[in-house]
Order: structure tokens, then sequence, then C-alpha cells
């Protein structure tokens, strides 16, 4: 099999049609700001040593660091780190510089209405799980999120909700999935990746079937709340990671010639400080050997349309993998019926 | 090798994305830079590496999208390979 024949079937090809179209994106990473209300446990941002710089929060010197940035080629903005929607004025000026883009967001804190960036709402748990994984800052037990995120984000059209997966949390997936759909929104899926050096007990590590069989029941039961697909959830919830399935084309890891081409050659990661590594990577201090994370499978997998060629079958994965991949990140992208089955 | 059936794998590669061929046809030359001077988007090339192996029966490594960043390179390539 071939690219060329799996491209003779119409509706691989029409797929394939759709989500060429946005090849053009050109990605890098922003830390918008150090403060955060929350300590999540395993928590990317607070695992190094990011978070001891001293912010830049003035909004005009932002807007002339994107002017920059869109002249270096950057045509998508993944504003996060620790919590972005305490930056409005930041936000605002990334947003009339690059429009396109996501916030990362715990959603404690409504962002601008005006701010027409795709939302991403982190969620860890249910009523019993969240408040255990994602503590306030001065080490009380957090608040239960969802009901807050919910109510900060009624009917509004930016946001998708991110559920992460971890060790304990299968089953509470489903109190979240009644009330996110109850609600209208969407959900997709995220297995947790401990970071270097982190000992948590949230790494999965007996749980990956289970993960993946809840997965596969989510899809099933809320086919119109869940934004994901079969192939998503095989290559997520393998023992190995998503680096040794598919390598990582990010230039923390990437080598050989994938420095030079795509993601590698373009991707950084900047600090919220404005100042940015050599090693970039889209969630930094990840293990690489445990990586099972959304975001990096965003790049890595899509990267390696090479490695799915083979069959159609791979191919039809890994367009239903891309066409999840721009649902999640493109507001107003519409996903379609998966191919792979 | 007549670099012509090189170029017309590459805009067959960039039909449906969002380029301007039209204007690209016109300005490029066989040493022009597939991402520097066509602005290139990295997956549009990987789906011309895998026509090309397609097209010539050859298998491309990673490393080789490095090196391989116009047509002049990859005729030169292919000449090494048979194709002269």
């Amino acid at each position: 099999m071939s690219l060329t024949a799996s491209l003779q079937v119409p509706e691989v090809e029409a797929r394939y049609r759709k989500v060429k179209k946005f090849f053009f994106l050109r990605e890098s990473a922003y830390d918008i700001t150090s403060a955060c209300q929350l300590r999540c446990d395993g928590c990317y941002y607070f695992a190094g040593d990011r978070s001891k710089v001293r912010d830049d929060k003035d909004p005009e010197r932002w807007r002339h660091f994107m002017k920059g940035e869109k002249e270096r080629g950057i045509n998508y903005v993944n504003l996060a780190g620790a919590e972005p929607a305490l930056m409005p004025k930041v936000l605002r000026a990334c947003h009339e510089t690059i429009p396109l883009g996501t916030i990362f967001t715990n959603g404690l804190k409504r962002i601008d209405p005006g701010i027409r960036y795709r939302i991403q709402v982190s969620v860890w748990g249910d009523g019993t799980g969240d408040p255990k994984y994602r503590k306030y800052a001065n080490g009380r037990e957090g608040p239960y999120c969802l009901p807050v995120q919910l109510e900060n984000y009624a009917q509004d059209d930016r946001v998708i909700f991110v559920y992460t997966f971890n060790q304990e949390n299968v089953q509470q997936v489903d109190e979240v999935l009644a009330q996110v759909s109850g609600a209208g929104h969407k959900i997709t899926f995220n297995v947790f990746s401990v970071p270097e050096g982190n000992g948590s007990l949230l790494k999965l590590t007996d749980t990956l079937t289970a993960t993946r069989d809840k997965m596969m029941e989510a899809m099933e039961k809320y086919p119109r709340t869940v934004v994901y697909s079969r192939y998503n959830a095989e290559v997520h919830t393998q023992a190995v990671s998503l680096r040794g399935q598919f390598g990582c084309p990010y230039p923390r890891a990437a080598v050989n010639g994938r420095k030079e081409f795509g993601i590698g050659r373009t991707f950084r990661n900047y600090r919220a400080d404005l100042s940015h590594g050599t090693a970039s990577c889209c969630v930094p201090h990840t293990d690489c050997a445990d990586c099972r994370h959304y975001a990096a499978g965003s790049a890595i997998v899509t990267s390696r349309l090479d490695l799915h060629t083979a069959s159609e079958g791979m191919f039809r994965g890994w367009l239903d993998y891309v066409d999840t991949y721009l649902a999640i990140w493109i507001l107003g992208y519409d996903k379609s019926e998966n191919l792979y089955v | 090798m007549d670099a012509h059936v090189v170029w017309d794998l590459v805009w067959t590669s960039l039909q449906g994305g969002h380029y301007d061929i039209d204007a690209l046809r016109a300005r490029v030359r066989d040493d022009s830079h597939f991402i520097e001077d066509m602005g290139i988007d990295s997956l549009d090339l990987v789906e011309f590496y895998l026509r090309l192996e397609e097209r010539f029966n050859v298998k491309l490594k990673e490393d080789d999208y490095a090196r391989l960043t116009s047509v002049q390179a990859i005729t030169a390539l292919l000449a090494v390979k048979g194709h002269a």
C-alpha cells in the first residue's frame, strides 16, 4: 500500500483534503505568568525552574514580542503556564497580534469573551479526585473545579474540556462526562505523563488498558460530546511512550534531520520573562520515556505521516488523529466521523 | 534526470494547501530551497518525499529530509541512485 493508493479511496481522499488545509500552522508556546491559584500533582510548570523568573506584565512589550514571533513565521500560539487567565491584558495583546491559538486554563477565572482563542479547560477528576490532585497554592485541599468551570463558560463555544486520566481516576470520568455532556460542551482526553524526577503516584502503571477501555466506552456513550478517536486511544495507552513509538520532532528530543525540519526548526517554548532555551518542548520537564501527553501527541503523531502509509488502515488512523487534533486546537473546526475502526 | 519530473511531484504535493502555485512556478529555480525560498510546510514536504519514493522506487531516511531541500539536491541524489 502507498499514500497515492490510499488516496484513491474517496472518503480517505476527502478527509486528507480537509486536514491538509491546516498544514500551514506553525506554533510555539508561551508561559504568560508564573502565578497560579493551584498546585496540581505532577504539574509540568512547577516541576522545573520555569516559575523562577520575573514575569513580564507589560501588554505592550508582549504585543511587540508577538509581532516578532509573527515575523519569525509563527501563526499559532499556545498560551500556558502557569495560569494565563490571570493576565487578561497580555492575552488581549497576544490575540490582537496573532489571532490563532489556544489558552490552557484551570477555568477558575473566566477569560474575556472577546479573546477568540480556543480555550482548553483542564479537569483532573470528579468531586473526590479533583480537589485531591489539585491543591491550592498554600497546600490546602483544592476546589472541585468542574462546577466553577461550567458556570464560567456556560454556552461558550471557545471551550473544550480536557480530562487527564491518571492511575486512580479512570472511573471518575463518568461523573465528569455526564456533567460536561449535560452542559452541551465537548471534552477530550489526556494521559498523565510524569515529569522528570517526580515520583507522583498518579503515573499510570497498571491502568493503561482500563484507561483505553474507558476512552472507547466514552466515545460510544457520548459521541457528540467526546472529541477523540480509536486511534488516539490506542497510541496514548501503549506501554511504550509516544516518543518510543514515533520519535519526537520537538527541539528538546529531535534527532538527526528532524532538528532542521518542521516543528524542530521553529518551535520555541518561552518563559514568562520572554526568554527561551535551546531545547524547547511542548511539555517541558516531562519524562520522554513516559510521555503520553495529548499536546505532545498533537505534534508527534501528526508529524509522522511517513509512518502511517504502509496500509490504508494506518492512514485512516492518522487521518482521525489529525482531524481530532484540529478539532481540539482550532476554534470552529468540526471533527468528522472516525474512519479507522 | 529531468528536473521537470521532480517539479511535477512538488506541484502535486502542494495542491489543496495554502500556496499560490502559479506565483511559485514563476519564480522558482532548481536550487530554490523548499522551506526558506518557497515556504513549503513540513507535512506537505513529507507528502512530496513519499510521492518521490513511490515514483522512483527509492527509500528515504529521516536524515535525508534535512538534506533534500531543493529539486537540484534531489536530482543529484536520484542520479547517484541510477535515475540519470
